[in-house]
C-alpha cells in the first residue's frame, strides 16, 4: 500500500487547521506557514486533515497493490485462497 | 528540569468523548478545570474516527430489550438499567453542543441492530468528524482549560511511591513536539486515554491492528497500573475487524444497521455471518469470531459487500461515515460493484471493549484521588462493547464525582524527586543511540501478535510472554533523535507492559468467551468463569492476577450454569 498525501499549496491559505487536526501530528508548517506531511509514515489515513481544511487543499490516495496481503500474515499457518487484482489508483478529490 | 508547571481542581487527561463530558461535567460541579491531551481536543483518540454512529436510548423504548442487547452474564445488567435515561441525556447534550443527527421531521432517525428487533442506532448527519467538533466546541464554552501536544507519561501520589498506598496528586507529561517537561499538580485525576494499542505504527506494516485507536498507546492504562490501580476486563476485549490494507474506523455498526447480517462475504461469495455467531455475546465480537473462522478455514479472504444496497443507503454512509467511505474510495473501490476486503485484528490491542482501571459506578477507581472514564477503564462492566454512549456515560460519572470531590479538598504538594524520576525516564531515549531502531523493535512485536492467531493456547500465551519480557529487556536500547522519536519510544515503553498484563489474565483465564477464543479451552464456561479477571502491580513490580465473583444483584437474570461450545469451535471444519 502506497500514501500519497497532496496539498494543493495554490490552494492553501496556510491557515494551520490541518496541523490542529491531524491525531497522529504528521503535518506541520514550514517557515511561510504553508502545511507538508513532515512524517507521513505516521500517517494513520482517517482523512480529518481533508475533511477539515476549509478550502478543499488536500487530498489523500492509496495504492494498493494486492488485495489478499493480509489474510496470510494476519492468520499465521492458515490456508488462505486470493486472487490478486490489479494495482490502481484513485483520489478522493479527483 | 521542568518547563511547565499546572494546577487544577480536576485534571483531565485525554481528547476524546469520554474526556470532553467529564471535563464538562466537572465544570458543572464548580471545579476548575483543565484538560491535556497529546493530540488536540476533539481530534483525538477512538472520537476521532468515531464512525459517525451510536447507540441512542430514546424514553419509551423496551428496556428490557436494551439490556438483553448490550449486557451480558459479565455485566452489571442493573446498573446498565438504570443508567438508559442517562444515555437519553447524552444525546441532549451532544445535539445542544452543536452535533447533528440525521432526523425523521423532529424525531432522530434510528436504524437496524444486531440483537434488538426495534432500531437503535443514530446517525450523526454531517458524519462522526462533527463529533469532535462539537465535543471540542462545548468544553471551551463551558470554560475548561486544554492544553493539546502533551502526553502524559505517568501519575505523581502523595507518598512519592509507585505503586502508591496514597493519593493520586498530580502527573507528569512531555510534549509530543518539543520534548518539554510539564508537571500538572491536581486534586483529582480523570484518566480519558483510550484502549491499549500499539501507537505510531507505519502504515504499510500489514500486521498493525490501527483499526480504531489511531493515536492511543495504552499510556494511561499504563501509568494507572504502574502507580498500582486494579486493572480490569483486558482478556475480553481484544482485536477486531477491519478493512483490510487499510487504516480506518471500522464501520460494521454502520454497515450491519443498514444490511443486517448480509454485507459479509467470503472468497466463495457466500455470506456468512450466521445465526448462531449473531447470538454471541456482544455484536462486533460476533463479526470477529465469524470473520476469523472464515479465514482459518479457506474461505477468505472475506469483504464487505454492499452492492445490494440502495443507492439512498450508499448515499447516507457516505454521509455519516466518511473516513471510512473515502478509504475505500481512495484506494479504487467501487462500493456499488466491489467487495471490501475485511481481515481481523490481531489479539492484544483492545478498541472499543474497554479494559483497564477498574472502576465503580462513580469514575473511581482503586486509587483515592484517580478516576477513570471511556476505553482505558472497565466501564464497571456495565456493557461489553464500550461505544460512544458508554464512553460518554462514564466520562460524565466520572466528572461528576471528581468535580464534587474536588471541592472538598486542597491542593497536596508533589514530590520533586518523583518529578525528576518521571523525567529522567521520558528523557533516557534521548541520551543513548539509537542502537536498536524503534521499527525493528515494532517488527517484533508485530511477530508476537501473530503468533496468536488464530487462536489462543497456553503455549503460544507462554511463549508470547517469554518474547515481550525480552523485548522489555532491550527496550532501553531504543534511541531517539528528536521529541518526535521520543514520543514513540515512551509509547512503546508504556505499552508493552500492559501487553505483558494482557497475556497474563488471558493466560489465567482458562475459557472461551467472546473475543478470548482458546483452542485449549473451548468451552464458554459459566460453572467456574462468571467472574472477573483482574490484575494488580505489586510494590515488588510483580503483577498478581485473580478472579472477583460477580455479584449476584447484578443479574436481572440469572445465567444459565454449564459450559456451552464457543461458536468458533461449533461444526468447525478445519
Amino acid at each position: 500500500m502506497k500514501l500519497h498525501l497532496d496539498i494543493d499549496q495554490a490552494v492553501c491559505t496556510a491557515c494551520g487547521v490541518c496541523v490542529d487536526s491531524c491525531p497522529t501530528d504528521v503535518i506541520r508548517q514550514r517557515e511561510d506557514g504553508k502545511p507538508y506531511p513532515a512524517f507521513l509514515a505516521d500517517c494513520q489515513v482517517c482523512f480529518l486533515c481533508v475533511i477539515d481544511c476549509p478550502v478543499d487543499a488536500i487530498s489523500i490516495a492509496q495504492t494498493r497493490s494486492r488485495t489478499d496481503a493480509i489474510g496470510p500474515q494476519m492468520l499465521d499457518g492458515a490456508v488462505v485462497t486470493g486472487r490478486p487484482t490489479a494495482s490502481r489508483q484513485s483520489g478522493l478529490h479527483g | 528540569m521542568v518547563d511547565g508547571r499546572w494546577q487544577s481542581d480536576v485534571l483531565v487527561v485525554g481528547g476524546g468523548i469520554a474526556a470532553a463530558f467529564a471535563a464538562c461535567e466537572a465544570r458543572a460541579q464548580g471545579a476548575d478545570v483543565l484538560l491535556v491531551d497529546q493530540a488536540h481536543l476533539g481530534r483525538s483518540g477512538c472520537t476521532a474516527l468515531a464512525s459517525g454512529v451510536f447507540q441512542a436510548y430514546e424514553p419509551g423504548d423496551d428496556d428490557d430489550e436494551w439490556v438483553r442487547s448490550e449486557t451480558s452474564p459479565l455485566t452489571n445488567q442493573r446498573l446498565f438499567k438504570a443508567n438508559l435515561g442517562r444515555l437519553y441525556e447524552s444525546r441532549l447534550f451532544l445535539e445542544q453542543a452543536g452535533l447533528k443527527l440525521v432526523k425523521d421531521g423532529k424525531r432522530v432517525l434510528r436504524v437496524g441492530a444486531t440483537r434488538m428487533s426495534t432500531p437503535h442506532t443514530a446517525m450523526m448527519a454531517e458524519g462522526g468528524p462533527q463529533l469532535g467538533l462539537a465535543l471540542r466546541a462545548e468544553t471551551l464554552r463551558r470554560g475548561v482549560r486544554v492544553v493539546n501536544r502533551v502526553a502524559i507519561m505517568g501519575l505523581l501520589t502523595s507518598d512519592g511511591q509507585l505503586p502508591t498506598d496514597g493519593r493520586v496528586v498530580g502527573a507528569v507529561g512531555v510534549g509530543t513536539r518539543d520534548g518539554r517537561v510539564h508537571e500538572f499538580q491536581t486534586k483529582a485525576v480523570v484518566m480519558c486515554t483510550g484502549p491499549f494499542s500499539l501507537a505510531y505504527q507505519p502504515h504499510s506494516s500489514t500486521y498493525s491492528t490501527r483499526h480504531m485507536p489511531i493515536n492511543a498507546s495504552g499510556a494511561g492504562i499504563h501509568a494507572m497500573w504502574e502507580a498500582g490501580a486494579v486493572i480490569g476486563k483486558v482478556e475480553l476485549g481484544y482485536g477486531s475487524p477491519r478493512a483490510a490494507e487499510f487504516q480506518c474506523a471500522p464501520a460494521m455498526e454502520m454497515l450491519t444497521a443498514l444490511g443486517g447480517h448480509t454485507v459479509w462475504m467470503n472468497a466463495r461469495g457466500e455470506r456468512f455471518l450466521t445465526e448462531e455467531f449473531r447470538k454471541q455475546e456482544w455484536g462486533r465480537s460476533s463479526v470477529m469470531t465469524a470473520v476469523m473462522r472464515e479465514y482459518s478455514e479457506g474461505r477468505g479472504p472475506v469483504g464487505v459487500n454492499v452492492s445490494h444496497f440502495t443507492p439512498e443507503q450508499r448515499r447516507l454512509l457516505q454521509q455519516v461515515v466518511p473516513i471510512v467511505i473515502g478509504n475505500f474510495e481512495s484506494a479504487g473501490y467501487n462500493l456499488a460493484e466491489d467487495t471490501v476486503p475485511y481481515t481481523v485484528g490481531a489479539p492484544l490491542g483492545h478498541g472499543t471493549s474497554g479494559g483497564g482501571a477498574r472502576i465503580n459506578e462513580h469514575g473511581e477507581t482503586s486509587l483515592s484521588g484517580l478516576y477513570a472514564a471511556g476505553n482505558c477503564c472497565d466501564g464497571a462492566y456495565i456493557s461489553l462493547g464500550q461505544s460512544l454512549h458508554i464512553c460518554a456515560l462514564t466520562g460524565r460519572w466520572a466528572g461528576e464525582r471528581a468535580g464534587a470531590a474536588a471541592a472538598g479538598q486542597d491542593l497536596l504538594p508533589v514530590d520533586p524527586a518523583q518529578v525528576a524520576l518521571h523525567e529522567r525516564r521520558y528523557l533516557q531515549p534521548l541520551a543513548g543511540p539509537a542502537a536498536r531502531p524503534l521499527r525493528q523493535v515494532q517488527d517484533r512485536v508485530a511477530r508476537v501478535r501473530l503468533s496468536l492467531t488464530p487462536t489462543l493456547n497456553a503455549q503460544n500465551l507462554e511463549a508470547a510472554m517469554v518474547q515481550v519480557d525480552s523485548i522489555i529487556d532491550e527496550l532501553h536500547r531504543v534511541g531517539a533523535r528528536d521529541a518526535r522519536e521520543l514520543a514513540q519510544c515512551n509509547a512503546l515503553r508504556a505499552s508493552l507492559p500492559i501487553m505483558r498484563v494482557i497475556l497474563q489474565v488471558l493466560h489465567h483465564r482458562t475459557e472461551s468467551r467472546g473475543n478470548l477464543i482458546r483452542d485449549d479451552y473451548p468451552y464458554m464456561d459459566n460453572d467456574q468463569w462468571l467472574v472477573h479477571t483482574v490484575a494488580q502491580r505489586a510494590s515488588t513490580g510483580e503483577t498478581r492476577v485473580w478472579d472477583i465473583p460477580i455479584p449476584e444483584e447484578w443479574w436481572i437474570s440469572r445465567p444459565n450454569p454449564g459450559k456451552t461450545l464457543h461458536p468458533y469451535f461449533e461444526g468447525a471444519t478445519a
